[in-house]
C-alpha cells in the first residue's frame, strides 16, 4: 500500500515539512503582528529567487551575494507593503488588507514576467551540484533540505525568543493585540509595523532561496501556488498566532503530504483533497489550531 | 345561425384568454407564411446579396454537411443564377467556377471538393489580391521562447515581399490563446469576428487548446488547420472523424506508440543496463491521456509491464508537488527509462528534481524543445551520466543553426536569411523554425489548390487523401485518415556540444537535440 520503506516516507515528509515551515513562519509572523494573512508571502519568495538567480547565474556573483541581494529586495518590498498598505489601512477591515496583499502578489507576478520572463530557471544552491547526503531508502536528504530544516527551526526559535524576551518583541505582540493601547503606552506603532512586514518578507525570501532549488526549476508565481497553499495549511493547523505551531503544523503537513503521496501515487490531486479535509476538520474541532492561543508565542 | 350571431360569438370568444391565445397563434402563422412567400430564395431570378445572404443549397446529388448561416459569408463573390442547384460563382480571379465540381490540383491530381460551404461562402477570406488567415497561439508565453507575434510571422513578411502566394498577399492575424483552453476559445471567437473573415483558422501548439478549437470548428463550421492533438479516441478505439478540422501532424496517440517503440528499442540495444524497468509521468487529462495509453499499451505488449506500476499522474499545469514521491518510487523499482508526457516546463522540473536526487534515467519525451535542453539539458543528455541520453521527437527536423552539414541546411539558411532581412535583432530559435516550416506547408497547400482555390477545395483535397511533401518536413499522407496526415516523425538525441544551446537566449546548457532518425513511422 505504501510502495516504499517507512523511513523513506518519513524523511521525505520531514524534508517537505521544512519547506512548508519556512513559508508558514512568514505567514504566521504577519498574522501575529497585523492580524492579516499575507497572500504575497509566496510571491515574495519567487521574486527573491529571481533576484538571486540574476545575480548568481547571470552575473556570476557568489551565492551569498546573490542571497544578500535577494533578501535586501524582499526587505524593500516588505517596507513598501508597510508604507502603502499597512499604514494607510491601519483602521481598515482586515479582509481589505488581505485583498491588498493579494494584489501585491499579482503585481510581483507581473513584474517577474516583465523583467525576467516566463522561462523556468534553475537557482543554484550554495552547495553547487552536490546531491550527496544520507540515504533513506531511495530518497537522499540533500544538503539543501538539511539547511531548510535547520533554518526553519532556527527562525522559529529565534523569532519566538525575540517576540517574548525582548522589549521590542513584546511591543509587537502588544500592538497586535490592541494597537490603540499599545500606542498609548508608547510602543512605536509605525516602527513595529515596518519591522513586522520587513521581517515577514525576509522570511519569505529565505523560503524562496531554499525552496526554489528543491523544485528543480522555478518560474513566476510558482511559490504562490502549491508551496503557499501548504504553508498556509500548516499555519492554520499549527495555530496562526504561534510560530512554533507553524513549524509543528508544517512538519505534520509534510508527513501527511508524503504519506498520501505514496498511498495515492497514481492519483493526482488526492493529496490536496486530504489537506483540505484536514483543514476542515481542524477548523471545526480546534479552530485555534494545535498550538494557537490568544496570548504568548 | 345568422352572420350577426357569428360575429357576436366570435367577439365574445376573442375576449376570453383562450380566444386571445388562438388569435395570437393564427397571427404568427400568417406572418410566417407571408415571410416565406416573399423571401428572396423563392425568387429564382434574384442574386444573393453579400450581407445577410441566404445560403445556397448544395446540389441534390451531393451530401451537404451544412451550409453557412446567413450573414457569415463575406467572400466578395456572388452566386450565379439559381445558386441553390449549380454552385457556380465568379471567383475572386474572375473565373466562372463551380465550387462543387471535381477539380485538379496544380500537380494534375483530380479531387472532389467538399460540400461544406455554399457557393457564396466558399471564397470567404480570399480576394483577388489577398488571403486572410487567423491563428491562435500562446503569445503570452512568447517571452519564454524569446518570441513575439512579429517574430513568428516573419515567414509571411518574406513571402509577401516576394509576391505572396499565387499573386496574393497573405494577411495573418495572431490571437493570443494564453496557452489555455479557455484562452483558445476566446482567441478563436476573436478570429471569427475579424473583418474580413478569415479563410481558415490556424492552430498553434497546445494539446489543451487545439481540441477546444477543433470542437468550435465543427460547431461553427470554419476551416481549421492545427498542429497536433488527440484523435478523439484517447487511445481506446478508432479515431474520430471531423469535417472541418485537419492536421498534417500525427495524433498524440500515434506519437505515444512511436515513443514506446523508441524506448523499447534503445533499451534492448543497451547491453550495460539490462532488465530495464519503464516509468512514466503524465498528465491525466482527456486531451493528453491518449498519448500515454498508447505508449503503455506498446510497452505492455513488448516486455514493459512495469510501466503500469511505475506510472504516476501529474497534476495540472506544472504542479510538481509529488515529483519527489514519484522519483523515490521509480528509484525503488529500478526504473531506467522514464516517459515524460507533459509540457516542457513540467519536464524541466522533473528532470532537475530527479537530478538533484541522483536519479538519472533515460528520458523519452515528445518535448523536443530547446526550452528543455537549454534549461536542463546537461541533466539528461548523453554526457550527463544518465542511463542513456534523452530521446526526443517531433515532426520537424531538429533546429541546428550552427551545423551546416545537416541535410536540410539550405532550408535552415533560407529561414535565417529571411530573419536577417525582416526581423533583424531577433535570434531565430526552434519555435521560429517550426512555425516557418508549418507556414511553408500552408503556402504549398494553396499552391497545390490553385488560383481559384476556395474552402471547399482545401477540405476536399484532404478528404480525397492528399499525399504531399514540403521538405524538409516529413511527407504527409491523408489517405488512411482524412483528418490526420502525419505518418512520420523525426527522432532526436539530447547531445552535449561545446557551445551553449545557440537559439535559446536564456540557455545555460551545452546541450542540443541532434537528429538520429529522419521521417520514420517505425522506431523498433
Amino acid at each position: 500500500m505504501l510502495h516504499a520503506p517507512l523511513q523513506t516516507i518519513v524523511v521525505l515528509g520531514l524534508a517537505k515539512g521544512a519547506i512548508f515551515a519556512l513559508m508558514a513562519l512568514g505567514i504566521t509572523l504577519a498574522y501575529r503582528a497585523a492580524r492579516v494573512i499575507n497572500f504575497a508571502q509566496g510571491e515574495i519568495g519567487t521574486t527573491a529567487a529571481f533576484v538571486a538567480w540574476w545575480l548568481i547565474a547571470k552575473h556570476n556573483q557568489p551565492w551569498l551575494i546573490g542571497a544578500a541581494g535577494a533578501i535586501a529586495i524582499a526587505a524593500g518590498i516588505g517596507y513598501l507593503m508597510h508604507r502603502f498598505i499597512a499604514l494607510p489601512m491601519r483602521d481598515a477591515p482586515r479582509t481589505s488588507v488581505m485583498i491588498a496583499t493579494l494584489g501585491v502578489a499579482f503585481l510581483l507576478f507581473g513584474l517577474e514576467l516583465k523583467i525576467f520572463g516566463p522561462s523556468p530557471e534553475i537557482l543554484p544552491t550554495p552547495f553547487g551540484t552536490n546531491s550527496s547526503g544520507p540515504h533513506f531508502g531511495t530518497f537522499t536528504l540533500t544538503p539543501i533540505y538539511t539547511t531548510a530544516l535547520l533554518a526553519a527551526f532556527a527562525a522559529a526559535a529565534g523569532l519566538a525568543l525575540f517576540l517574548t524576551r525582548t522589549r521590542f518583541g513584546l511591543g509587537i505582540l502588544a500592538t497586535a493585540q490592541d494597537p490603540s493601547s499599545a500606542r498609548l503606552l508608547g510602543v512605536p506603532a509605525n516602527l513595529v509595523s515596518a519591522f513586522t512586514w520587513i521581517a515577514a518578507a525576509v522570511l519569505g525570501a529565505i523560503a524562496g532561496l531554499l525552496v526554489a532549488p528543491t523544485q528543480g526549476v522555478f518560474f513566476a508565481f510558482q511559490m504562490s501556488g502549491v508551496i503557499f497553499f501548504r504553508g498556509l495549511v500548516a499555519a492554520l493547523i499549527g495555530g496562526l498566532d504561534s510560530l512554533i505551531g507553524a513549524v509543528v503544523g508544517a512538519l505534520v503537513i509534510g508527513q501527511i503530504d508524503s504519506f498520501s503521496g505514496f498511498i495515492f501515487s497514481n492519483n493526482a490531486g488526492v493529496p490536496e483533497l486530504v489537506l483540505l479535509g484536514l483543514i476542515l476538520a481542524v477548523m471545526v474541532v480546534r479552530p485555534r489550531g494545535l498550538l494557537g492561543s490568544e496570548v504568548a508565542a | 345561425m345568422e352572420r350577426k350571431d357569428v360575429m357576436e360569438a366570435t367577439t365574445r370568444f376573442l375576449g376570453t384568454p383562450g380566444g386571445r391565445t388562438v388569435a395570437g397563434v393564427v397571427a404568427l402563422a400568417l406572418i410566417a407564411l407571408v415571410a416565406i412567400l416573399t423571401s428572396p430564395n423563392n425568387n429564382p431570378n434574384q442574386v444573393s446579396s453579400l450581407s445577410g445572404a441566404q445560403a445556397d443549397n448544395a446540389p441534390a446529388t451531393a451530401a451537404p454537411s451544412s451550409t453557412s448561416a446567413p450573414g457569415k459569408g463575406h467572400s466578395g463573390v456572388s452566386a450565379l443564377g439559381s445558386s441553390s442547384v449549380s454552385g457556380y460563382v465568379i471567383s475572386p480571379s474572375g473565373q466562372r467556377v463551380n465550387v462543387f465540381a471535381p477539380k485538379k490540383t496544380s500537380t494534375g491530381i483530380t479531387y472532389a471538393p467538399a460540400h461544406l460551404y455554399s457557393a457564396s461562402d466558399a471564397y470567404q477570406g480570399i480576394t483577388k489580391t489577398t488571403i486572410t488567415l487567423c491563428m491562435h497561439a500562446a503569445i503570452s508565453l512568447g517571452p519564454a521562447f524569446n518570441e513575439t507575434a512579429s517574430d513568428v510571422t516573419t515567414y509571411f513578411r518574406d513571402l509577401n515581399a516576394h509576391g505572396g502566394v499565387l499573386g496574393r498577399q497573405v494577411n495573418l492575424t495572431i490571437e493570443d490563446d494564453k496557452y489555455t483552453a479557455q484562452g483558445a476559445q476566446i482567441a478563436t471567437q476573436q478570429c471569427e469576428g475579424l473583418n474580413p473573415k478569415p479563410f481558415m483558422v490556424l492552430g498553434g501548439i497546445g494539446f489543451d487548446q487545439d481540441p477546444v478549437v477543433r470542437s468550435l470548428a465543427e460547431q461553427d463550421h470554419f476551416l481549421y488547420l492545427y498542429t497536433m492533438a488527440d484523435d478523439g479516441s484517447q487511445g481506446n478505439g478508432p479515431p474520430k472523424s471531423y469535417k472541418y478540422s485537419f492536421t498534417a501532424a500525427p495524433s498524440i496517440e500515434t506519437v505515444g506508440t512511436w515513443m514506446g517503440e523508441a524506448a523499447v528499442k534503445q533499451a534492448a540495444s543497451d547491453t550495460k543496463n539490462l532488465g530495464d524497468h519503464y516509468g512514466a509521468v503524465y498528465v491525466n487529462d482527456p486531451n493528453w491521456i491518449g498519448g500515454y495509453n498508447t505508449f503503455r499499451r506498446y510497452l505492455d505488449t513488448h516486455g514493459g509491464k512495469s510501466v503500469d506500476g511505475d506510472s504516476y499522474t501529474m497534476g495540472s499545469g506544472a504542479d510538481n508537488s509529488q515529483f519527489n514521491t514519484d522519483i523515490t518510487l521509480m528509484q525503488a523499482h529500478n526504473v531506467k527509462t522514464v516517459y515524460l508526457w507533459m509540457n516542457a516546463v513540467g519536464a524541466d522540473e522533473f528532470v532537475q528534481t530527479a537530478s538533484s536526487q541522483g536519479f538519472h534515467p533515460a528520458y523519452v519525451t515528445p518535448d523536443g524543445f530547446d526550452l528543455v535542453t537549454g534549461t536542463v539539458g546537461e541533466s539528461m543528455d548523453d554526457k550527463s551520466g544518465s542511463v542513456r541520453g534523452a530521446l526526443g521527437g517531433w515532426i520537424t527536423p531538429a533546429f541546428d543553426p550552427k551545423n551546416s552539414s545537416v541535410p536540410y541546411w539550405s532550408a535552415e539558411k533560407e529561414m535565417l536569411d529571411a530573419y536577417n532581412a525582416y526581423d533583424n535583432g531577433h535570434q531565430p530559435d526552434d519555435i521560429d523554425w517550426q512555425a516557418w516550416l508549418a507556414f511553408k506547408s500552408v503556402t504549398d497547400l494553396f499552391k497545390l489548390c490553385g488560383t481559384d482555390c476556395n474552402r471547399n477545395d482545401i477540405a476536399g483535397i484532404f478528404d480525397s487523401g492528399l499525399s504531399a511533401s514540403t521538405p524538409p518536413l516529413c511527407n504527409t499522407d491523408f489517405r488512411a485518415n482524412h483528418n490526420f496526415g502525419g505518418k512520420y516523425m523525426n527522432l532526436w538525441r539530447a547531445t552535449r556540444v561545446p557551445y551553449i544551446s545557440p537559439d535559446y537566449p536564456s540557455a545555460s546548457q551545452h546541450t542540443v537535440w541532434k537528429q538520429i532518425t529522419t521521417c520514420a513511422d517505425k522506431f523498433n
